[in-house]
């Protein structure tokens, strides 16, 4: 399973890219191999608020439509426009298909390291 | 999304409604799939009148003719799964299966189909992604939803829909509106009551259900939640948690209820897409072209040879902040007329109907 190392992980199967006070955030290869080819994902808006836990966006496959919840708190700074045509690029290389970018809300807490993803998708 | 090993068999209940309102039907549906407990499966079959139901993510404008709907009394509503548009009427039977997303299994689920179909002596297979044939042709399609480890798959099984009507108002031509979304894709399909005369809906619920318990075994449902056609619940044996503050559950229910109604919910997601609506009328011919955001036009450009300039840009002022519905296009189209004087009436009738037939 392809894990960067530099990366954090969450149970619900996100990705963060943690850089100072700002995060990008997408989902893993194992989800996007799960759900198949991705054909639309809803971007929120920037500026709006995420909180973790809740739901930020939401990916339809051609198997089914999920809720993805929130790895962090925070504001978003920027969405990848670029998944409204190209949605399947998440399941070419899901690290490099980010899905928001935000500023984080205080520390993330709760995330996972390469290894202890890799153990819960055994 | 890892595999447990599912050692008991799961507790089955059984959910129906009698009632048509589909965006009644959609929001007991939530109702089911936000209180399915671990260890169970609930099995729940409904039916709509006239309605087109579109994917999550769908564009309504592009999948539908709404003025056609609303000419024969149906309604447009949006589903949370994902998928195309279908058209729903009394000779459709809805079915979910609303499990823990571990214990969903598409292919063991649309074996209750093969099953209930097979009573009838119609043969019938899995092709495709999750469509079920028979005679080559499809009559049943399914969906799917997944949140918080709770997964609904739920679909169509066509008896005696209204084919001509199906056609009517899904079948239209888009080729102008430029909108993200997701696309339908379009299939031969086949009435089951075609097929079999004895297939009814009433006879392919039962059918249903029988073949339900047959599969995941049980004597009968350890419990029962049925929908009376004004909605209200009651609740025979179980673990509902409701039953005995019916209270909370009409509440859930309306509050579930009116979000499937909400027009923001089933026009204004946020599609923004453009639209043309052109045709030649004997005064000139004429272009709209729409920008809509959110389910509001916030711009509007008409390209125009007529003899009517100024009601034309009087028009193009008048367009912006409007609903993109043709009722409320066409009041901004008669006020400008009324404004204009009376040369303006014939075109404003005109635009009106062109209005009416495009969106």
């Amino acid at each position: 399973m392809n894990l960067p190392a530099e990366l954090k992980y969450t149970k619900a199967h996100t990705w963060l890219k943690i850089e100072g006070t700002t995060a990008k955030i997408g989902i893993t290869e194992y989800a996007a191999e799960q759900l198949g080819d991705i054909v639309f994902v809803d971007l929120p808006e920037t500026d709006s608020a995420l909180t973790a836990g809740e739901t930020f966006t939401e990916i339809e496959s051609s198997k089914t439509a999920v809720e993805v919840p929130a790895p962090v708190s925070g504001t978003v700074t920027a969405v990848n426009e670029a998944l409204d045509d190209e949605p399947e690029s998440i399941n070419d290389d899901a690290y490099a298909a980010w899905i928001v970018e935000v500023e984080l809300d205080g520390e993330a807490e709760g995330l996972l390291d390469a290894a202890a993803y890799a153990a819960l998708c055994q | 999304m890892a595999q447990t090993k599912q050692v008991l068999p799961l507790r089955c209940l059984y959910a129906e409604s009698a009632s048509t309102d589909p965006y009644f039907n959609l929001g007991l549906e939530k109702y089911l799939f936000d209180r399915v407990a671990p260890g169970e499966r609930i099995f729940y079959l409904w039916q709509n009148r006239r309605t087109v139901v579109c994917g999550r993510n769908q564009n309504v404008f592009r999948e539908c003719s709404l003025a056609g709907l609303e000419a024969v009394g149906g309604h447009a509503a949006r589903r949370l799964s994902g998928g195309g548009a279908v058209f729903h009427d009394l000779g459709n039977l809805n079915f979910s299966f609303l499990s823990g997303a571990e214990d969903s299994d598409t292919a063991r689920q649309l074996s209750v189909l093969l099953r209930a179909v097979a009573a009838f002596g119609v043969p019938a297979e899995l092709t495709g992604r999750n469509d079920v044939t028979a005679a080559g042709r499809k009559f049943s399609g399914s969906a799917f939803y997944r949140a918080d480890g709770v997964s609904c798959h739920h679909g169509t099984v066509m008896i005696d829909v209204d084919g001509a009507l199906l056609e009517q108002v899904l079948n239209v031509s888009r080729e102008k509106l430029e909108s993200k979304g997701v696309d339908s894709v379009r299939a031969r399909v086949v009435n089951l009551s075609a097929l079999c005369p004895a297939i009814t809906p009433a006879s392919m619920k039962a059918a249903l259900r029988a073949a339900f318990l047959a599969e995941y075994g049980g004597l009968d449902f350890a419990g029962t939640l049925t929908a009376d056609p004004e909605g209200r619940l009651r609740f025979a044996g179980g673990p509902w948690a409701d039953a005995a503050a019916p209270e909370a559950a009409r509440a859930a229910l309306a509050e579930n209820r009116a979000r499937f109604a909400d027009p923001a919910w089933i026009f204004g997601r946020r599609f923004d897409f453009t639209n043309v609506l052109s045709r030649r009328f004997p005064w000139g011919g004429v272009a709209l072209k729409f920008r809509v955001e959110e389910g509001a036009v916030t711009g509007a450009e008409i390209e125009s040879d007529s003899l009517l300039p100024e009601f034309i840009t009087a028009l193009e002022q008048a367009l912006p902040g409007r609903p993109y519905r043709w009722e409320a296009l066409a009041a901004a189209v008669a006020e400008t007329a009324a404004r204009c004087g009376g040369q303006a009436a014939g075109p404003a009738e005109d635009l009106t109907a062109l209005l009416r037939d495009s969106i």
